[in-house]
């Protein structure tokens, strides 16, 4: 689910006005958590100043975000990485100007050499790890200041670029007014030490784990990794909000790669999600998937390669999870639909059918789980200091609305509580859990018959099931074809005249995006979820995909470019050295 | 993908050459060849005890290095007899290294830990040449990295385990790898070639020097650092700066890396070495209140291990005159416009610096590049070429003496032997490093060399270095460089001169400078110094220089630079009486690269503590505008 957005970003704050004071009593002393007193305190020191030079700023935040990190993993048994790590990354929000233009705006056409162009960049910096309010209020002042500097300069950059450009075609202002009350929430610290405690036996556990791949000559990578990541966020704003909350979740994953002997490289992956290392998956579990993995590895490197191919095709529940968030999902980040280099695939269907009647598209950081699986995208305020909540998106197959942080667009003047980012960087719309529903199902089996009944409609010897698909990249902007980004990499023909199931190898999809969702026939009643980390110009965040199965009509394939790399001369070297090696 | 750029960086870089013009260059035979064997057999402790962390001897057990280089040696073996593939040219020259290394890394600003933390990795590197040493894939770029290239060797990571298997699963695939790229850029060499017309010199010109076989099995060293401790002695020295209400922003960092090389390579060379360092970096920043200009003071002290720094106390009074300066510094009055053309004294920092940018980089020879292609990164600086040209002509006043001896005898001070970050006994090529008389009476007599072979000197001297942060790859560099000057006069006497020749030049006043910019580059600013450190290639930036009077009165000068010393400038030299012996990160190379800055190899210093020279050219830097000062107070 990896997914690299072109550009960016938008915002907005708050507080309608100049006298505004902050609350008096704070949620720093309700729970004496120092650093949000800290942070609190120098944010008033530093606004009371600022405010009253001619460039004023109307809005600042600090975003304070501590990551800790452990990253474990191993190869073919043996240990590779073992590392735990901690690091603060502060992020000053500070707008001059007011809600309808201010410092953020796009500034049109490129720059300099390094294309100064664009979005405000965010200017995150490292922070004290240690909490020493002494080092922590120097920190914030010397930022808060380079920021004030930056956001001033900019503010004039933007008014001129303003002068000179065409009218832009979304008039809505850079900052949308807050929602609701402003933020109150505390989580008390989780520390790592405490949290994560058997790192020696989960060295064991991945040693094990990717072990399984041991002695096969055929596999040339392999890897099991445990990721468990804390990540707590600060978050205090002149418009009163203070936020102390934590986001945390542990990962497994087992990659491994084998080449057919044409060369083509052939990947499997297989990851895990809890909300703690006890939550995950059972040893039995994992290895039972790493063998099935290391089978379907030894198949794959002999399956035929796939032709190129127009027909029906079904994409499994955690297929079309993916499917749709990268081709639907990214497109309907609010700010992207103001960017002026962004494709705006959805920015003038609101109203209109983009799909089958029988679906519908909601996303949900309040919803903890879905059919049974704990779902990653979760939180109760977004980066911002918004309150979560649900955006319904697609109803009946109508187009309703969009992810909204506080970057507002033509329509759409609020967030909807899907500021997102990780530290340091400046949030902008993104995904949380996103959940496709049908109001008509049929079970699994039926979608099978239906496939091959409408392969025989289309005269078709089979048609495909793609059982497992990894984000790509999402191309959303303008200049760049606006197209698929999702990779199969497991895929079977599923024969009309009922041969058994064939596996094949390069599948490449092929095809425009909206066209997809048109063509969707129907959708299984067994919902399944993918979950994953997200990667956009606002970081890395955790995200969900839950959908059923679903049949579509048409769908293209091609051979996937394979690498011209012949396989090793020599074969690999046994385990034993006293083992004659050829 | 960003790995193998950054190892293709290596190439680009590696640089060679030295010169040895009238002495008839004779490819060794075997015979003569393991008569240079040596071996240096030092297992001092054999076994070594791990008691909670804590190592009482060699950290590297007998075990783990048996696993190690029994994967090494019969993946070796096997590539050596058995990497063939039709129409493919074989390898003539294959060199597997392990390199194992425990890292520690802590950061502190006003008296609060940034960062803090501690790896052990393990990496592969190998080097595979094709054809034969005369004429291979090494020394070509095509340009078509734009990091330059040339040349095939490979940095991977290797499991913390001991597993022989995996270990030598990694050398297989990189081995492979290799194979395959090298016969690409052969390939590509090849074509190149027939396109130019080429000099029979460069023509005959071998790719590679052959060397001889080697064996030297060094221990490893300890590795027990108290991080806490460390962590308490980083933070504390930061919490300096709290009191300096002009101080904006302050930093100490201090990383300590001990690596144990493990190298096997075709030819029979088997080494292990120990290469340990602990460098600890101050540096605080401000902003001058007269015209806003921002103000970087900064040093590094670089020993062997946490153990030989300097004690707190010596730090904490070195980072408290560093803020004192950086106050006054930020007080003073920006240089008058007056250009200034006489002579100029470095003392301190500012003389080791001087030494290193200035003479030692300069014995490093490089190969030239015929091909063309070369390397997109590479401008042109003012900072003048090395030496090389110079063999056998004086570049130095005829007093003086620089030899380089990288294992000296056991009668020198500790200073030279255990403690000295540039001795060693087998350089980064399995070559054992010579005593070098570099200058002799000031004349130039050879440089240093790896093992890619220049026109001027064609052969290994065995100062195959490994560069800081590994940007360049393995570089000639210095180890122990002594420079002796018979004619070396007390440091009252050097003033006496210096203010002499000023009365002469008409000047009231001399200049002396105590520190350079550091051209640290300020990744937590933003790179907002960028441009202060591209200066760095077109003149000197003293970061504290004074107008000094006959009377003993010191004026600071704020904002000059000077321009670099041509070699008739260093032929001028004058040395002080008084000595010392310094670890440094030494520059190797003439500076290339976005922003000229020459390579770092670890080295010590034993040099003259002031060098005056007689006439450089003193001017105002250029000005701009600077941002302003901080709206609030800091807190």
């Amino acid at each position: 689910m990896l997914n690299i957005r072109q550009t960016t970003r938008l915002f907005l704050p708050v507080l309608v006005f100049a006298g505004f004071a902050i609350p008096s009593i704070s949620l720093a002393q309700q729970t004496g958590d120092n650093l949000i007193k800290v942070l609190h305190d120098e944010l008033n020191r530093e606004y009371a100043v600022l405010k009253a030079q001619p460039v004023a700023p109307y809005f600042i935040s600090y975003n304070l975000g501590e990551d800790q990190n452990v990253t474990i993993s191993a190869s073919f048994g043996a240990l590779e990485r073992s590392t735990n790590t901690k690091n603060r990354t502060l992020l000053i929000d500070l707008r001059v100007g007011d809600y309808q233009l201010d410092n953020t705006h796009q500034i049109r056409g490129g720059g300099g050499i390094f294309g100064g162009g664009g979005f405000a960049a965010a200017n995150s910096r490292q922070a004290p790890v240690e909490n020493d309010p002494e080092a922590m209020k120097i920190s914030l002042w010397r930022e808060t200041d380079a920021a004030y500097k930056a956001a001033k300069e900019r503010l004039e950059q933007v008014r001129t670029n303003k002068t000179v450009k065409v009218e832009e075609e979304d008039t809505s202002a850079d900052f949308s007014k807050p929602v609701g009350d402003p933020a109150h929430l505390y989580e008390p610290p989780v520390s790592m030490d405490v949290f994560f405690k058997n790192r020696d036996a989960w060295e064991q556990k991945l040693r094990t784990y990717s072990a399984i791949f041991r002695d096969q000559p055929n596999i040339y990578e392999a890897k099991a990794t445990l990721v468990v990541s804390i990540v707590r966020k600060y978050f205090v704003s002149t418009e009163g909000s203070e936020m102390a909350s934590n986001q945390i979740y542990c990962r497994v994953m087992i990659q491994a790669m084998t080449k057919a002997d044409d060369g083509m490289e052939l990947p499997l992956y297989k990851s895990y999600f809890a909300a703690t290392p006890e939550d995950l998956p059972s040893d039995a579990a994992v290895l039972a998937d790493a063998k099935d993995m290391l089978e379907t590895l030894q198949k794959m490197r002999v399956a035929p390669l796939v032709d190129p191919y127009t027909g029906p095709a079904i994409l499994s529940g955690g297929a079309s999870g993916v499917f749709f968030h990268e081709i639907f999902g990214h497109r309907v980040e609010g700010h992207r639909q103001k960017n002026e280099n962004e494709g705006q695939t959805f920015k003038k269907k609101i109203g209109q059918q983009i799909m089958p009647k029988f679906l519908s598209v909601y996303f949900d950081p309040l919803l903890q789980k879905y059919a049974g699986t704990q779902l990653m995208g979760c939180f109760k305020f977004d980066d911002e200091g918004t309150k979560a909540r649900r955006v319904d998106v697609v109803d009946d197959g109508i187009f309703k609305n969009f992810l909204m942080g506080r970057s507002p667009i033509e329509g759409f003047e609020e967030s909807n509580g899907h500021g997102r980012s990780s530290p340091g960087k400046r949030p902008v719309a993104r995904q949380s859990n996103l959940v496709v529903t049908a109001s008509q199902s049929v079970p699994e089996d039926s979608l099978r018959r239906m496939l091959i009944t409408e392969c025989k409609k289309q005269g078709k010897p089979y048609g495909l099931y793609f059982q497992q698909v990894e984000g790509g990249f999402t191309l959303t902007g303008r200049t760049i074809p606006n197209s698929f980004n999702v990779l199969p990499i497991l895929v079977y023909r599923v024969y009309a005249d009922g041969r058994p199931d064939e596996l094949v190898r390069g599948v490449d999809l092929i095809g425009t995006p909206l066209a997809t969702f048109e063509r969707i026939l129907a959708a299984s009643d067994k919902p399944e979820t993918f979950n994953g980390i997200c990667g956009a110009e606002s970081g890395w965040v955790p995200v969900s995909a839950s959908a059923p199965s679903l049949l579509v009509r048409e769908i293209e394939v091609q051979k996937k470019e394979k690498s011209q790399e012949r396989l090793p001369i020599l074969s690999a070297p046994a385990e034993n050295p006293s083992m004659k090696i050829n | 993908m960003k790995e193998n750029m950054n190892l293709q960086g290596c190439h680009c870089e590696r640089p060679t050459g030295a010169k040895q013009s009238n002495i008839l260059t004779i490819v060794p035979t075997f015979n003569i060849l393991d008569c240079f064997v040596v071996a240096v057999r030092l297992l001092a402790m054999t076994s070594v005890l791990f008691v909670a962390g804590t190592s009482v001897a060699q950290r590297m057990s007998d075990k783990t290095i048996a696993t190690l280089e029994g994967a090494m040696k019969d993946e070796l073996q096997r590539s050596k007899d058995k990497l063939h593939l039709a129409g493919l040219i074989d390898p003539f020259f294959v060199s597997y290294t392990v390199n194992d290394n425990e890292h520690l890394d802590i950061g502190a600003s006003f008296g609060a830990l940034t960062r803090s933390s501690e790896n052990h990795s393990r990496t592969l590197n190998l080097r595979l040449l094709v054809n034969n040493y005369k004429f291979n894939d090494e020394n070509f770029s095509d340009g078509s990295n734009i990091f330059g290239g040339g040349g095939a060797q490979i940095d991977q990571n290797l499991p913390l385990d001991d597993d022989y298997n995996v270990t030598r699963r990694a050398f297989w695939l990189a081995t492979d790898n290799l194979f395959k790229e090298a016969n690409e850029t052969f390939t590509k060499k090849k074509a190149a070639l027939e396109r130019k017309q080429l000099s029979d010199e460069d023509k005959n010109l071998p790719d590679f020097s052959q060397a001889p076989k080697a064996e030297v099995l060094v221990p490893s060293a300890q590795y027990n650092p108290s991080r806490t401790a460390l962590e308490s002695l980083v933070r504390s020295i930061s919490n300096i700066f709290v009191q300096y209400k002009q101080i904006q922003n302050c930093s100490v960092t201090l990383t300590y890396n001990n690596t144990y090389s493990m190298l096997l390579n075709s030819e029979g060379t088997h080494t292990r070495t120990p290469q340990t360092e602990c460098d600890l970096t101050v540096q605080a920043t401000s902003q001058a209140q007269d015209d806003g200009e921002p103000l970087s003071l900064a040093f590094t002290v670089s020993e062997t291990s946490p153990a030989n720094l300097p004690s707190a106390e010596v730090l904490a009074e070195r980072a408290e005159k560093l803020a004192k300066n950086l106050v006054a510094l930020a007080a003073s009055k920006k240089y008058d416009d007056k250009e200034y053309s006489g002579p100029v004294l470095f003392e301190d920092q500012a003389e080791t610096d001087f030494l290193s940018e200035q003479i030692v980089s300069k014995f490093s020879a490089k190969r030239e590049d015929v091909l063309g292609g070369g390397d997109v990164f590479f401008m042109a600086t003012s900072k003048g070429a090395t030496f090389q040209k110079k063999l056998d002509t004086r570049v130095l006043p005829s007093t003086v003496t620089v030899i380089d001896d990288p294992n000296p005898p056991s009668e020198k001070p500790s200073a030279m032997l255990t403690k000295a970050l540039g001795r060693y006994q087998i350089d980064e090529e399995g070559v054992v490093p010579k005593r070098l008389e570099l200058v002799k009476d000031g004349i130039l007599k050879t440089m240093y060399m790896n093992r890619t072979p220049t026109k001027e000197v064609k052969e290994s001297n065995g100062h195959a270095r490994p560069s800081a942060g590994g940007v360049d790859g393995d570089i000639a560099g210095a180890g122990i460089v002594e420079i002796t000057d018979s004619k070396a006069k007390k440091t009252s006497e050097l003033r006496q001169q210096m203010f002499k020749l000023a009365k002469d030049d008409g000047y009231t006043f001399a200049i002396v400078v105590r520190s350079m910019q550091q051209g640290l580059l300020n990744f937590s600013e933003g790179l907002s110094n960028v441009g202060d450190i591209m200066a760095n290639g077109k003149a000197l930036q003293p970061a504290l220089a004074y107008k000094i009077y006959p009377d003993g009165r010191e004026e600071l000068v704020r904002g000059i630079e000077i321009n670099f010393p041509a070699v008739r400038d260093l032929k001028e030299l004058q040395f002080s009486k008084e000595t010392s012996i310094r670890n440094v990160q030494l520059a190797a190379g003439a500076g290339s690269g976005l922003f000229g800055f020459a390579s770092k190899v670890p080295g010590t210093l034993v040099a003259p503590n002031a060098v005056l020279v007689p006439e450089l050219e003193v001017r105002k830097k250029q000005s701009q505008a600077f941002p302003i000062k901080p709206i609030v107070d800091k807190p």
